[in-house]
């Protein structure tokens, strides 16, 4: 009897213990909880059976207007045959759910500081940044002043019914596996003003630039003129994106660099506040960061350039490469009314790039200033409670923030205190506050849903007249062969000096933003002269025709003036040709910087620099995947960047405060005496320009040498180089890593390394001639984001290749082709 | 018959109530089968058979190897630690559970010890 009642007390133990550790996990130890995980029919394994869209398939969503048929293509790309736009943004938000939860909640989550509650503890960094940032402020504040009646807001309203419509539908087996890793749940609703978050999150990541806060600290180190010279206003080499009639070949506009000068001890605290704002995780990192990846490229071309004598309009946004792809592809059908084809984020209504019957278009970013930070004076700067402005105190609006785990408690607090100008940050006992036009009152998505049923060129500009951030060069060509852009969003007007290029005075209104320049006032081109337009991130304006200040510190030049010059040299081009200069692997950064290498190398008289000379001598510039010389070039680039701009390193072990764009580099290399040669670290030697460069290339080749051995097939740029595509949360199961493509820093299809994920996110061309529209297109990816599709990364090897696909676009239900017909879904009100 | 019907009480019972259908019918069957001998090894073992099977179905939809071992290496596990971990789970879950079951049934239906005592010293008689 005994033995039985301990037998049976030990086996209720261990139950009690496994039931425990499969019902709740162990988060300490990162263990999710296994029986939901590994459960066999509801757990992950159960992704591979939903892995293919079936054949046909019926559902319902609660108040739609009629049935409505969304046909699946083999690409599985949606096409939406609906009688009503509301139908079809139903359509739309119930597909992509299908396809995207865990991404549009994530997106969501991410850009409303409420990561806490999907991923529990560990997001709170990230939420508090957040917050910190305004992001969830700024949504709010941009939904409430919505006009509910508002084609955007309809549209909203409509694909968040699609959505819940699914979700609804969703079960423990449908659930994306990614919850079931995080322990979590799915949200309970998807509302309508999440797509407003969304918005938000763009701009984050395409409009958050601490230019200012590096130019700050880098005068904090070495003077505010050496500074403005290091991170100018201006480029020196223009090819600017609004043409100058007649010009035939970039501009230059060199300078010789001014030698560091003393600390500028004024910008000291606005410096120390800005060292540590800087560095948050959120922070855009600067292109010397990502290699030039983050960014983007499109042009059109005019009819009298092309083979087929109609308008031809490419683009490919260069953002974060994921897995699931940042878009989602689509075409939606309204007969007389709506006939939209493209990509739209997941969570956001509408197609944001693409084209319809009669206009094509598509998006770089412009970039530019469109935020200030201001160091403030407060009362306390331990606990601040008011900021004084103009001589009088001013109360600080405190914020609560609070952060809940998935069960609805708290776990953090925090309080973030408002100026009249934005949200602040107090680091060191320093106050900033950040005026962001992100910040504002907006509604982009009237624009994107008025400009989809746009009919010319100049009907969809006007459309898109309400879109304030993030600014975008917008191209656009129609079938009339009009092919235009124009940078929409708000940029600032400031006062003063009319520049906002360090951390400001934060005491005097005098300082404030006095207005925003009109849209005239804004970069643009209509059918210029050259015959077709190029945007490449590259400064909008030329300063010697434009002088007008939207920014500084502009990316380099170099994709803007490959695409311009291969665009200048066909005037009979086709889609063909487009596609191919998409991945032209040529790079103008190494065709101008590479011969210094090359100089230098010979004459030191080195034998391993001459084999080193030899083969960037030899080189074509390109970054085709066999080629050795880019290797070497990369590898001396880095070592010879990190030894010239010591000046930039505030404290010994301490990374550079800031790094100049290769474009400056390049303007130093101009001048061999430059005192930015010597390396102040060694006392008594001065360092010249030749000798850096010979050091620098001999290093990289020795390096090269001992980890890849002889110059070889090991040397070559595809086992070397390379891009990363990383799941959302990079669950490393799930990640494509290190692909191999002929792309570089300065490329036009740039990549950012071996370490990097970022690159050319979506690939378009249209051809618009008077009688039909033809297009295609790829990302990298595939539409589903559950990793046991076949539809997860089913375009990645295409897209490495600088392969397209053919798009098709049946304009009529009866007129799909059959044969390209993967999935049925048949929605009932 | 007792082992293949329990293999297809654990997979019917997957699909009502998920994971918990190793604890629950585990306990169950341990209660109804309390008089075998090694009840809890038998349910084990049958509760890793029907995982088997439901694991065979979702092969037949893809990958199932390849997705497990990206799952694992998602999990920051080896692939052979994944499967090690699919293989004793249901196991590992179930067994206790039959035991406890069975056993709860012998404490409080305790098996007529009286008679087999009787047989015992008649034979030791005889």
């Amino acid at each position: 009897m005994a033995r039985s009642l301990v037998g049976t007390i030990g086996s209720a133990v261990t139950a009690a213990a496994l039931l425990f550790v499969c019902a709740r996990g162990v988060s300490g130890a990162g263990i999710p909880p296994l029986g939901p995980l590994l459960d066999p029919v509801h757990g992950a394994a159960a992704a591979l059976r939903f892995g293919d869209l079936p054949a046909s398939e019926k559902q319902q969503i609660p108040g739609l207007d009629a049935d409505t048929r969304v046909l699946f293509d083999v690409r599985g790309v949606p096409h939406v045959y609906a009688a009503n736009t509301r139908d079809a943004y139903r359509a739309l938000g119930y597909a992509v759910a299908r396809d995207r939860f865990f991404q549009m909640e994530l997106t969501y989550r991410a850009a409303s500081g409420t990561l806490t509650e999907l991923a529990g503890a560990r997001a709170l960094p990230l939420d508090k940044e957040a917050r910190r940032l305004g992001l969830g402020w700024a949504a709010e504040q941009k939904w409430a002043a919505v006009d509910s009646n508002s084609e955007g807001a309809r549209a909203m309203r409509a694909f968040a019914d699609g959505v819940n419509a699914y979700r609804a539908t969703m079960t423990a087996a449908t659930t994306p596996v990614e919850y079931k890793l995080l322990g979590a749940q799915p949200m309970a609703r998807w509302e309508p003003k999440y797509s407003v978050y969304l918005l938000m999150r763009m701009a984050l990541t395409l409009a958050h630039d601490p230019n200012d806060l590096r130019r700050t600290r880098a005068a904090a180190l070495i003077g505010r003129d050496a500074a403005d010279a290091l991170f100018p206003r201006n480029n020196p080499l223009q090819e600017p994106i609004q043409p100058v009639a007649g010009r035939t070949a970039p501009r230059e506009a060199w300078m010789p660099l001014p030698p560091p000068g003393a600390p500028d001890t004024s910008l000291l605290a606005p410096a120390k506040a800005a060292g540590v704002v800087e560095h948050t995780a959120l922070a855009m990192p600067s292109s010397d960061e990502t290699g030039d990846a983050l960014g983007s490229n499109n042009w059109a071309i005019a009819p009298q350039r092309t083979a087929s004598g109609g308008a031809l309009l490419a683009g490919d946004p260069h953002l974060d490469l994921s897995l699931p792809s940042i878009w989602y592809e689509a075409h939606l059908v309204v007969k007389d009314s709506l006939d939209v084809y493209g990509v739209t984020f997941p969570g956001s209504p509408t197609i944001v790039i693409g084209f319809n019957q009669n206009v094509a278009w598509t998006f770089t970013n412009t970039g530019g200033d469109v935020a200030d930070y201001f160091l403030e004076e407060v009362d306390d700067p331990k606990a601040p409670t008011r900021y004084k402005l103009d001589g009088a105190w001013q109360p600080l609006t405190a914020r609560i923030e609070t952060f809940r785990n998935a069960a609805g408690d708290t776990v953090a607090t925090d309080t973030v205190h408002y100026t009249h100008r934005g949200p602040t940050m107090n680091e060191n006992g320093h106050l900033l506050s950040f005026r962001w036009t992100a910040h504002d009152p907006s509604n982009e998505l009237d624009g994107f849903v008025a400009a989809t049923r746009a009919t010319s060129v100049a009907a969809w500009q006007t459309a898109m007249l309400p879109y304030r951030t993030p600014t975008q060069n917008m191209l656009v060509a129609d079938r009339a062969g009009t092919i235009a852009l124009r940078a929409h969003g708000t940029y600032p007007i400031r006062a003063n000096d009319g520049e906002g290029t360090y951390v400001r005075d934060g005491r005097t209104r005098a300082n404030d933003w006095t207005g925003t320049f009109d849209v005239g006032d804004m970069p643009q081109a209509l059918n210029p002269e050259q015959g077709f337009i190029v945007s490449a991130n590259q400064q909008p304006f030329d300063p010697a025709v434009v002088p007008r200040f939207i920014g500084s510190n502009w990316p380099d030049p170099w994709r803007a003036i490959r695409l311009n010059e291969m665009l200048r040299a066909d005037d009979k081009v086709t889609p063909e040709r487009v596609r191919q200069m998409q991945t032209d692997p040529l790079n103008v950064r190494a065709r101008l910087i590479a011969p210094y290498f090359v100089r230098a190398a010979e004459r030191s008289g080195d034998a391993t620099l001459a084999a080193a000379a030899g083969l960037l001598r030899d080189w074509d510039f390109r970054y085709t995947l066999d080629a050795h010389a880019p290797v070497l070039f990369e590898a001396a680039m880095k070592r010879a960047i990190r030894n010239t701009w010591d000046e930039l390193i505030p404290e010994k072990d301490k990374p550079p405060v800031a790094v100049p764009a290769n474009m400056i580099f390049l303007e130093a290399l101009r001048d061999s005496t430059s005192i930015w040669w010597d390396d102040r670290r060694t006392a008594g030697t001065a360092e010249t320009r030749d000798g850096l460069l010979a050091a620098s290339l001999k290093a990289a080749y020795d390096s090269l040498t001992q980890t890849h051995g002889p110059v070889g097939t090991t040397w070559a740029w595809s086992k070397t180089g390379g891009i990363n595509v990383h799941h959302l949360v990079n669950l490393a199961g799930f990640n494509r890593d290190r692909l191999a493509v002929t792309s570089g820093y300065g490329t036009v299809a740039p990549a950012s390394g071996a370490t990097g994920s970022h690159g050319a996110s979506w690939r378009m061309i249209v051809e618009l001639t008077k009688d039909r529209r033809t297009a295609w297109a790829i990302y990298p990816g595939g539409q589903s984001g559950n990793p046991a599709s076949t539809r997860y990364d089913d375009r990645l090897e295409k897209w490495r290749t600088g392969q397209l696909d053919s798009l098709i676009v049946p304009e009529t239900e009866a007129a799909f082709p059959k044969a390209r017909i993967l999935s049925a879904l048949d929605l009932r009100p | 018959m007792f082992i293949p019907l329990a293999v297809i009480l654990f997979v019917a019972a997957e699909f009502l109530i998920g994971w918990w259908a190793l604890p629950v019918v585990g306990f169950v069957l341990g209660v109804v089968g309390a008089r075998r001998n090694f009840v809890g090894v038998q349910i084990a073992g049958a509760a890793l058979a029907a995982w088997g099977l439901l694991f065979a179905w979702s092969a037949v939809h893809g990958e199932l190897r390849t997705f497990l071992d990206a799952l694992a290496l998602s999990m920051k596990l080896e692939p052979g630690q994944l499967m090690a971990a699919l293989t004793a789970l249901p196991a590992l879950l179930a067994g206790p559970a039959a035991g406890l079951g069975s056993g709860l049934r012998n404490l409080l239906q305790p098996v007529a010890e009286p008679a087999r005592t009787a047989r015992t010293v008649a034979g030791l008689g005889a």
